[in-house]
């Protein structure tokens, strides 16, 4: 009896403390000072107790009902507005609300989208499921050709295919607009690979495109090395050296200095001081005839970077495949 | 394409060390590294020839060897199989390292003393052949420090091929990009080939089925070879770029292909029935057992190289058994040909056989060196196996080469490469018709100047660069062969004005609202599971996209629905021991409707667990029905969509009881509801799950980004609560509905505070408590105007529900 009398003193502490208005504590006042309340059933029932036991009850029954009576007094002190005062443990933790967060994708994606449409760039979207043209034939990616090999492709019964990356909304938006353009085309991308550490089947990227009369080599060059230091802070090495990309002529791989070392060489950019981030280089003529600009007319650039892995350079996440598994303890650390 | 330094400067002279030169060819051709020998720690390794051999007396495998190193000779005990008397190899004398840190001391092996140890490739750290002891071959000195030999021997870079470039395939071609980027001169391979009667014509026999696939076949015969060992040259040639010698015709064959990046084959001569050679398809299900010992099945899509009885190769990609050069091969048939790349290629690809040949066939070759790499071919055959060469050759067809002239304008490469003018600004010396011919004339192109018009460049492109067609291609060479860094950047400018869209922001703007109504953001998948749209609630009638080579048999469809990559995330993060689970996707579902695939964006959210963070004032109540509901109406009033109605809906994997289809204005955007017993069973999930779909393109044509601004009232507000008592069937919703249209203009806001059944209210009854709030915006009210506002709705609530007031 005296045990239970105990763990009600600590259940009625906890429930006063936490009564958040007077509604609420009217009931606990019910629940454990009124007529139906066990404290008070027990004293009746004190009478039916041997005597000797009567009176270390009765004694214990007295105490706790001062010490209850006592909570609910602090408790409406503390409802009353006497916070700050004695009785507040201010070192208790608070009540903190849930708080939600965006996808590390998402958050990256809207970091690169937010520096590109400072530099005038609008978002531009396209189907996840793509037909061989837009993907490959327009992007002079020739049928039977080895330039397909780095693109192992996701096909879809009754024709079509996954797109294998975001350039195809280049050839949509040159089909369907005049230029001068000026696009970015974030979005998910599929390579039919087994995922490992650092492939995805699925994984994210970022195109650009710029076609006017008269862009140059130059102006990829200076958007390029503007987005990086925007990214990276003024200070960011940047290299740019020959690429290979079938819809880019020239082309260019666009190498960072590593975050790691600073560019004296470590396992990350394995000892070369720099790693590769972006693809890009000028709108081959074959691809401006695919869509029927005339590539006397205008000239353009194209690049295309890797939104999951510039993501984990910024995390330090070392497994692509974390990125769809959504574990809350993962989600909740970055 | 490896390359060795070594095999480079027969070529060109390289000043530059491996790392240096790979540096060079990063910044002018594509991605080079050097190749280490993994020497790390490796010392006091020396040369030494085995004098003799002799089997050790207790053990039978252990054999015991005098060497001679030079400075001294021992006995060391050894149990390689390959040791022999005369080899040169590795010995590890006392107080050497080998791989791994290892020290070598004397040691005593069955009772037999041992001055060190001989040891293999592995143990030395120089390849990956632990069968037996290193084979140094015969050039090097004895006492020699053997990874130094090895070292400068093998000093290689390795080059990024790009799928463009078929020259680089082969190490003449990495010589004359070495050569323009080093501003050397290319040496071409020299030799002399003498050639004896009789007419290679009188020989052999070829066909051609389909100049198509095969525009240009030669065949050349050489006679009374001797099938042996190549010399150190070609081995070491070989070996610095990891191709292991066999004998000195394959090494020949390998050699030159190495050199030029042309494919060679050589046939023995004897084994070709009939001595004719026909290129034609195969017949489906021919058979052929390749070099690699594979018994192949063919189809039509395989070209072949035939003889008078059948299959003898498969054209550009591997040789057959049946005609292999062996041993005692003394008569070689040499095929040097042109294959068509994309028969190549699908031919390899049909049976995932990608050669060293193929991948080389497949860039296209160069089409105007075959004479000269089968002449090599046979000049070597003729030095190195004492062979004959039978004069001239056979060649059939004409080749499909055409020559490419490109009529390039020096301004056109200065816009692109120097701008100036509107956007740029003046930037160093400008590129004339002069610089950019030097440019191109060091990678082999030829240039001269339009006589009529002198800012146009001819330039004739050499054969070996199919990638180059036009203008676009040389602007690249020129960029690239005086390197990136020397493009000016020009400092971005804006001249356009994005458009925005409008149904993506508002997929963003609901992002953010479920961030701050406390939800975490998931991205899953978009492969799903067969029937997994079914067991998650999708109408039977919606047909899946399936894809033709799932990476994962398991989910060979494209999901349409995001409910099941949201389910599998509700159960590895309860299987985690998470208390909570409030998580959400916006993402694309696929569906097939006739021939037409439609996507469409959805988002998708699961509530489980606490209903509140634990904490320790915090109640231990689990999320129900009414939390997840309350969160889309958050949703709902943060969008300014009016009102969200719930009404009745099924759904397979719902709780009957407790799911409602979410409607605005009049049309359905989604549902929310508690995933049934059944379903969770099934899904492997805990019961509780409470799951919402909304149709983001329904709703944001609803939503409204930006509020309006009404004059905040001046006049207090009334609230008259009241406690209606009602049937238990009688839906909250109607009461309020009611409310609303009765409750006249004073009426600015209703909530219900209380729902209450239970043992103070008769069976079948429930009490619903009601705050009301009466305001004007011209006056104070009067207690009587809200009482009479008031008794009014009161009055009609009583009638149509049949409802009595609670004290
Ligand atoms: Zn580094």
């Amino acid at each position: 009896m005296i045990d239970r009398l105990e763990k009600l003193r600590g259940e009625a502490r906890k429930q006063f403390e936490s009564a958040a208005n007077e509604k609420e504590l009217e009931d606990v006042r019910v629940l454990f000072l009124g007529r139906k309340s066990e404290l008070n059933l027990a004293a009746r029932g004190l009478g039916k107790l041997p005597p000797d036991e009567r009176r270390l009850v009765g004694k214990a029954v007295n105490q706790i009902k001062n010490e209850l009576a006592a909570f609910l007094g602090e408790a409406k002190e503390r409802l009353a507005g006497g916070g700050g005062g004695p009785g507040l443990d201010l070192t208790l933790p608070g009540r903190s609300p849930w708080v939600g967060r965006k996808h590390p994708i998402t958050r990256t994606l809207e970091q690169l989208e937010d520096i590109f449409k400072r530099l005038g760039f609008e978002v531009a979207l396209g189907p996840h499921v793509e037909d061989d043209f837009h993907n490959f034939e327009a992007l002079n990616f020739p049928k039977d050709h080895p330039a397909r090999d780095a693109h192992d492709t996701f096909y879809v019964e009754g024709g079509g295919l996954l797109r294998t990356h975001t350039s195809p909304v280049q050839i949509r938006v040159m089909q369907t607009r005049k230029p001068p353009i000026r696009i970015i085309a974030p979005g998910r991308v599929f390579r039919n690979e087994t995922p490992d550490a650092s492939h995805g089947s699925e994984f994210f990227q970022l195109e650009g495109l710029y076609v006017d009369k008269n862009v140059s080599f130059g102006e990829l060059k200076g958007v390029l090395i503007k987005f990086l230091r925007e990214l990276y802070g003024d200070d960011v090495g940047v290299r740019l050296r020959p690429g290979f990309f079938p819809f880019t002529e020239p082309s260019a791989e666009v190498d960072v200095e590593c975050r790691i070392c600073h560019g004296k060489g470590c396992s990350v950019c394995k000892d070369t001081g720099w790693v590769e981030l972006l693809g890009a280089g000028m709108v081959d003529p074959r691809v401006f005839r695919a869509v029927g600009y005339d590539p006397d007319e205008v000239s353009g650039y194209a690049f295309g970077l890797g939104v999951d892995r510039i993501c984990m350079m910024m995390t330090g996440v070392d497994d692509i495949r974390l990125f769809l598994e959504n574990d809350l303890r993962f989600l909740r650390q970055l | 394409m490896k390359a060795g330094l070594k095999w480079l400067r027969d070529y060109v002279e390289i000043e530059l060390s491996a790392s240096e030169l790979a540096e060079r060819l990063t910044e002018t051709l594509t991605e080079t590294e050097t190749t280490n020998l993994q020497s790390g720690g490796v010392s006091g390794v020396v040369a030494a020839r085995i004098v003799t051999v002799e089997k050790h007396p207790d053990a039978d495998k252990l054999s015991v060897c005098v060497v001679d190193w030079g400075d001294g000779s021992d006995t060391v005990v050894c149990g390689a199989p390959n040791v022999q008397a005369g080899m040169m190899c590795a010995l590890a004398l006392p107080g050497s390292t080998i791989t791994g840190g290892r020290r070598i001391s004397e040691a005593t092996l069955r009772g037999l003393r041992s001055f060190g140890m001989l040891v293999s490739e592995v143990e030395l750290g120089v390849g990956d052949d632990a069968a037996g002891i290193m084979d140094l071959g015969p050039d090097i000195e004895l006492g020699a420090d053997v990874i130094g030999f090895l070292g400068t021997n093998a000093d290689t870079i390795d080059v990024d091929v790009q799928a463009n470039r078929p020259d680089c395939m082969g190490v003449l071609g990495i010589a004359r990009e070495v050569a323009a980027a080093t501003g050397r001169g290319l040496k071409r391979p020299s030799f002399e080939l003498a050639e004896s009667a009789p007419e290679t014509a009188g020989m052999i026999d070829v066909t051609i089925e389909d100049d198509h696939d095969c525009p240009r076949y030669i065949a050349r015969v050489i006679s009374g070879i001797k099938v042996g060992e190549s010399p150190a040259w070609l081995r070491e040639r070989l070996d610095s770029v990891g191709v292991r010698s066999i004998n000195n015709i394959v090494d020949i064959t390998n050699f030159v292909m190495l050199e030029y990046g042309q494919p060679v084959h050589a046939f023995d001569y004897d084994r070709i029935h009939d001595h004719a050679i026909s290129v034609r398809r195969a017949r489906s299900g021919e058979k052929l057992v390749t070099l690699d010992g594979e018994d192949r099945t063919l189809d039509q899509s395989h070209l072949l190289i035939c003889d008078g009885a059948g299959p003898i190769a498969l054209a550009g990609i591997m040789g057959g058994q049946t005609s292999e050069v062996t041993q005692t091969t003394s008569n070689v048939l040499l095929e040097c040909a042109w294959f068509d790349p994309s028969v190549v290629r699908k031919g390899a690809q049909g049976l995932a056989l990608r050669s060293d040949a193929s991948q080389r066939f497949e860039r296209g070759v160069d089409p105007l060196a075959m004479d000269e790499v089968a002449g090599r071919a046979c000049a070597l055959m003729s030095d190195l196996a004492g062979g004959t060469v039978r004069r001239g050759s056979v060649s059939v067809g004409s080749g499909s080469y055409e020559p490419v002239n490109i009529r390039l304008s020096v301004d056109k490469v200065r816009r692109m490469l120097e701008p100036n003018g509107t956007r740029g600004e003046e930037s160093g010396p400008r590129l004339d018709a002069a610089a950019v011919s030097e440019h191109l004339e060091v990678l082999g192109f030829q240039t001269k100047v339009d006589p009529g018009d002198s800012d146009i460049l001819v330039v004739a492109v050499p054969s070996w660069r199919p990638d180059v067609t036009e203008s676009a291609d040389l602007i690249e060479e020129i960029a690239r062969s005086s390197g990136y860094d020397r493009v000016k950047a020009l400092v971005p400018y804006q001249s356009l004005s994005p458009v925005r869209d409008e149904a993506r922001d508002a997929r963003g703007h609901i992002r953010d609202i479920m961030v701050r109504l406390g939800l975490f953001e998931i991205i899953t998948s978009s492969f799903m599971a067969e029937g997994a749209g079914e067991r998650a609630g999708v109408d039977g009638s919606v047909e899946a996209i399936v894809l033709a080579n799932p990476v994962n048999k398991e989910m060979p469809l494209l999901r349409t629905s995001l409910m099941p990559g949201l389910l599998e995330v509700v159960r590895t993060n309860a299987n985690a021991s998470q208390k909570a689970i409030r998580v959400f996707e916006i993402g694309k579902v696929f569906r097939r409707d006739g021939k037409a695939i439609e996507e469409q964006w959805i988002m998708a959210g699961a509530l489980w667990g606490l209903a509140e963070r634990p904490s320790w004032g915090s109640s231990a109540r689990a999320v129900d029905f009414y939390d997840a509901k309350g969160l889309i109406e958050a949703l709902g009033r943060e969008l300014k969509v009016d009102t969200l109605e719930a009404s009745c809906y099924d759904s397979a994997i719902l709780d009957e009881g407790a799911s409602a289809r979410l409607s605005a204005g009049g049309s359905p955007v989604g549902h929310v509801g508690t995933v049934s017993q059944r379903s969770a069973e099934s899904w492997g999930i805990p019961d509780g799950v409470i799951v919402f779909e909304l149709d983001m393109g329904a709703l944001s044509t609803k939503y409204t980004a930006e509020g309006r601004y009404e004059d905040l009232p001046r006049y207090p507000a009334s609230g008259r609560d009241l406690a209606l008592v009602v049937d238990v069937g009688v839906a909250a919703g109607e009461i309020l509905g009611e409310i609303r249209r009765c409750g006249g203009e004073l009426l600015v806001d209703m909530s219900i505070f209380d729902v209450y059944a239970g043992k103070q209210l008769p069976a079948g009854k429930k009490s619903v408590g009601i705050s009301l709030k009466y305001r004007s915006r011209e006056r104070t009210l009067t207690d009587e105007e809200v009482d009479r506002s008031h008794e009014l709705i009161v009055k009609r609530l009583t009638e149509r529900f049949t409802a009595t007031l609670r004290e």
